[in-house]
């Protein structure tokens, strides 16, 4: 696969390129491909990057420098500067943030001045609208589907959202607006000394503060990072300008507004003591991926409200994060490719992060598990996928994989059939090892049902000691069988062994409820008959 | 019974009489069968030492034989065990923090000051600092005003670094060192402090800058942490005072000692420890300020015994 990270240290650009599996920390391990570009020091290190559609279907990356420039670099090698704006901050300023949306690229710097490029239009240069929306700003995004909704927000600053009301898509204007080639155009004010070049905004919408604490204080606002989720919902005229948003706080809060519910949020949940730095969107509409100022990065359910799972490994702070959803890759892969070539890409998912450990890794959203860890040599400031699939990565190299692993198996039962029991010790260090090194796996892993088991017991020695014992107890099985069904069978035995136990227990419950005092006595039953009294005596 | 730390070599030498533990065990007499091991046991060391001698003579007539012992027998410690780093000994690239410091060849002016409500060793442990760090100072700590307000006052006057001393019970348990203008933060634990008056035959130091002695900072934090230490210290020793502190770092454990050389022959160097000891572990590196997380230590990496992050 292969992702763009800038380097904090240089202040350049690297691509890495890296097959999946790859763990530069283990000895041996395959290299991964990285080339430095661009490097102008550490006083213009990239703020933000994103990747950029051109307008003859190429792919570019653009980055939003420290010192007010934005450059726009080829993809491929030599990876040629296609353009450069220069003087876009003041001094101290900075940008937070560099959005690409339909072919129109926005960078705003942290004291409120946005500006909007055409990247699709001939004319790049001329074409560059711009607005003040204020300051102090610390998180910025723009609609994924609509290039003229954007969200802001700061430090003491709510979220708000507008709509940028005097431009037109190529649709809407019928392609009679003055530049031909350029899908997007500025409608010419109607009234006021306005210069034809800025933007006029439009507030659809304004958060409120959430209520007082329980000591009736104000709850400060810090607002880190702004998504829009559930962007693809069925639109029409009514709940056009309703938007689901999530945002992450300097002070540990995450909250989900429904901005045709309410002003306030939905949900507002602290998910840590750490101020929080960055949100990314998963493939599920009610999942978010948010890290801190601690190392910890970890899914969040909006609708339960609850911190799911962590992404572990790295020793320093997450500094960004970068998703790949599959719903993308297909939706790629259908315009490039008409069927014809087999589906290569992985089905789930990707999770690059990078930070202050020098560390690229990236994971399995699914699983969460570590699909590659690569040695960058710098602090991460920003980061992008831009291919999901390995680089000689195929369907039949991942099975290859798989195939090695079995071989293992393999060997390990060999060698038992050899030397007695010494098998389980080395299936354990085995185990450790992996955790030690980080275990990367494969990204597919869960796709295919014949390894699933082998797969589920790995994730057991990662986690948990009992787990652990229970794959002692499988292996044990196989060394008597050597067939994987008795496992299931032993399941299934144990399954039914416990629900006659549960139908035991909740038949002398109820007889413990009715008074009787035969049988039974188990602190379970007991309980049932306390909880009844109570209610009776309600 | 093999002492501690001699345990896992001499599992591996196979001496000329090895010790029959097992016909021992069926003399049923305590008494006897202690004499009889006794006796063994006299028996394996005398032949110990002559196959010493005998060695040292065929390798003082034939040095090839003793470079060749020494090149094969690499006895194995934790040390040459260590999992492997792929951080270990590669150049930084780019620019760090201290980058500006060095370049600009900014003499050190170092704050010194302790945890709120100290009240025993850490004024001990000031006043060696101060003798330490050239161009330091030491100012009290009240209950106003927290690190990084601190730190702002530090910056206002000037200063390149800040240290903080903290203490507990009355025990000196940590040191803080922040980088100024712009961090980093690293906090160390410090343990085994001795004062120049516990160690005997110390010398008394002088007011010159010392030479920096940084051992074994391999790794990519640890040439961070390394270029800290170099960061306090002025960048031209004075070569006259003779005085060397040294940074040693070992699995991970920093230890701290101060000595003065002397050129008693032409051969040989004596040295005189000036004092004070102490041993220091890194806990975190904060970026700026006491910010963002850059490495913390965790329970969990004390379980791997040959991993080592410095």
């Amino acid at each position: 696969m292969r992702v763009f990270v800038a380097a904090e240290d240089s202040g350049s650009l690297k691509d890495i390129s890296f097959s999946f599996g790859t763990n530069t920390s283990v000895k041996g391990s395959r290299a991964p491909n990285i080339t430095t570009f661009a490097s102008e020091g550490r006083s213009a290190f990239v703020q933000r990057m994103t990747l950029v559609k051109l307008s003859d279907g190429k792919q570019g990356i653009c980055v939003a420098r420290k010192g007010g420039i934005v450059q726009l670099y080829d993809i491929d090698p030599p990876y040629a500067l296609l353009n450069e704006w220069k003087g876009q901050t003041l001094h101290g300023d900075s940008f937070v943030g560099l959005e690409h949306v339909n072919g129109i690229l926005s960078s705003v710097t942290s004291s409120g001045k946005l500006v909007m490029r055409d990247l699709q239009s001939a004319a790049t240069a001329a074409l560059e609208y711009y607005a003040f929306i204020g300051d102090p700003v610390n998180a910025y995004r723009v609609h994924p589907n609509r290039p003229n909704i954007i969200a802001y927000a700061g430090k003491e600053r709510e979220l708000e959202i507008s709509q940028i009301t005097n431009v037109q898509t190529a649709e809407d204007a019928g392609d009679s607006s003055s530049s031909s080639s350029s899908k997007w155009c500025v409608a010419p004010p109607q009234y006021g000394p306005y210069n034809a070049h800025e933007l006029a905004l439009h507030k659809l919408w304004r958060a409120k503060n959430v209520k007082n604490d329980e000591l009736e204080l104000r709850v400060p606002v810090w607002i880190s990072d702004i998504r829009f989720l559930d962007c693809d919902r069925a639109v029409d005229a009514q709940s056009l300008n309703d938007f689901r948003v999530a945002v992450t706080t300097r002070f540990g809060h995450i909250r989900l507004y429904e901005t045709s519910k309410s002003r306030r949020p939905l949900v507002n949940v602290e998910v840590g003591e750490h101020p929080l730095v960055a949100l990314a969107p998963t493939a599920k509409e009610n999942e978010v991926v948010f890290c801190d100022t601690h190392a910890v990065t970890a899914k969040f359910d909006v609708t339960t409200g609850r911190k799911n799972s962590h992404f572990s490994g790295s020793t320093g702070s997450t500094l960004c994060l970068d998703t790949l959803l599959p719903s993308k890759i297909k939706e790629e892969e259908e315009e490039e490719g008409d069927g014809a070539a087999p589906s290569t890409s992985a089905d789930v998912g990707l999770l690059a992060t990078g930070g202050l450990d020098r560390y690229l890794h990236v994971y399995n959203l699914e699983t969460r598990q570590l699909v590659g860890k690569v040695y960058v040599g710098t602090k991460l400031s920003a980061i992008s996928i831009v291919d999901g699939q390995s680089t000689d990565g195929t369907v039949s190299e991942r099975e290859s994989e798989y195939e090695d692993e079995d071989g293992k198996k393999m060997k390990v039962k060999d060698e038992e059939d050899a030397a007695g029991g010494k098998r389980f010790k080395k299936r354990k260090t085995g185990g450790e090892e992996g955790e030690d090194n980080g275990s990367v796996s494969d990204p597919g892993s869960t796709a295919s049902s014949a390894n699933a088991k082998h797969v589920r017991f790995e994730n057991g020695s990662e986690e948990e000691d009992d787990e652990e014992e229970d794959e002692e107890a499988v292996w044990r099985m196989l060394g008597e069988d050597g067939d994987l069904e008795t496992i299931e069978i032993k399941a299934d035995d144990d399954d039914v062994e416990d629900d006659e136990e549960e139908e035991e227990r909740g038949a002398s419950s109820e007889s413990a409820a009715r008074g009787s005092q035969s049988a039974g006595g188990s602190s379970r039953s007991r309980s049932g008959r306390r909880s009844r009294t109570a209610s009776r005596r309600r | 019974m093999p002492s501690r730390k001699t345990k896992g070599y001499k599992k591996r030498k196979t001496s000329s009489v090895s010790i029959p533990k097992d016909a021992l065990k069926s003399v049923k007499n305590k008494i006897k069968r202690e004499n009889l091991l006794a006796k063994v046991r006299d028996e394996h060391n005398i032949s110990k030492h002559k196959a010493r001698k005998e060695r040292l003579k065929m390798e003082a007539s034939d040095p090839e034989l003793k470079a060749e012992r020494l090149a094969s027998n690499i006895p194995s410690t934790i040390e040459a065990m260590r999992v492997y780093d792929e951080t270990v000994n590669v150049a930084a690239e780019g620019e760090d923090e201290f980058e500006e410091y060095f370049r600009d060849k900014k003499p050190p002016k170092v704050l010194i000051t302790t945890s709120k409500n100290a009240r025993g060793e850490a004024y001990e442990l000031s006043d060696q600092l101060i003798d330490i760090i050239p161009g330091s100072e030491f100012v009290k700590r009240g209950h106003k005003f927290s690190m990084k307000e601190i730190a702002k006052f530090c910056n206002n006057r000037e200063f390149t670094d800040l240290v903080v001393i903290s203490e507990d019970k009355k025990e000196v348990n940590g040191l803080t060192f922040v980088h100024l203008p712009n961090g980093p933060t690293m906090f160390f634990s410090l343990t085994s402090l001795r004062m120049p008056k516990q160690i005997s035959g110390h010398g008394r130091a002088t007011e010159h800058s010392p030479e920096l002695i940084l051992n074994n900072f391999s790794t990519r934090l640890g040439s961070t942490v390394g270029r800290l230490f170099q960061s306090l210290f002025p960048q031209t020793p004075e070569f006259v005072g003779r005085q060397v502190v040294t940074l040693h770092n070992q699995r991970d454990f920093i230890f701290f000692r101060r000595h003065r050389y002397v050129f008693k022959e032409t051969e040989r160097v004596g040295l005189q420890e000036l004092g004070p000891q102490f041993t220091l572990k890194l806990r975190r590196v904060q970026r700026g300020i006491a910010e963002e997380m850059e490495w913390e230590h965790r329970p969990d990496m004390d379980k791997e015994k040959h991993k080592f992050y410095l």
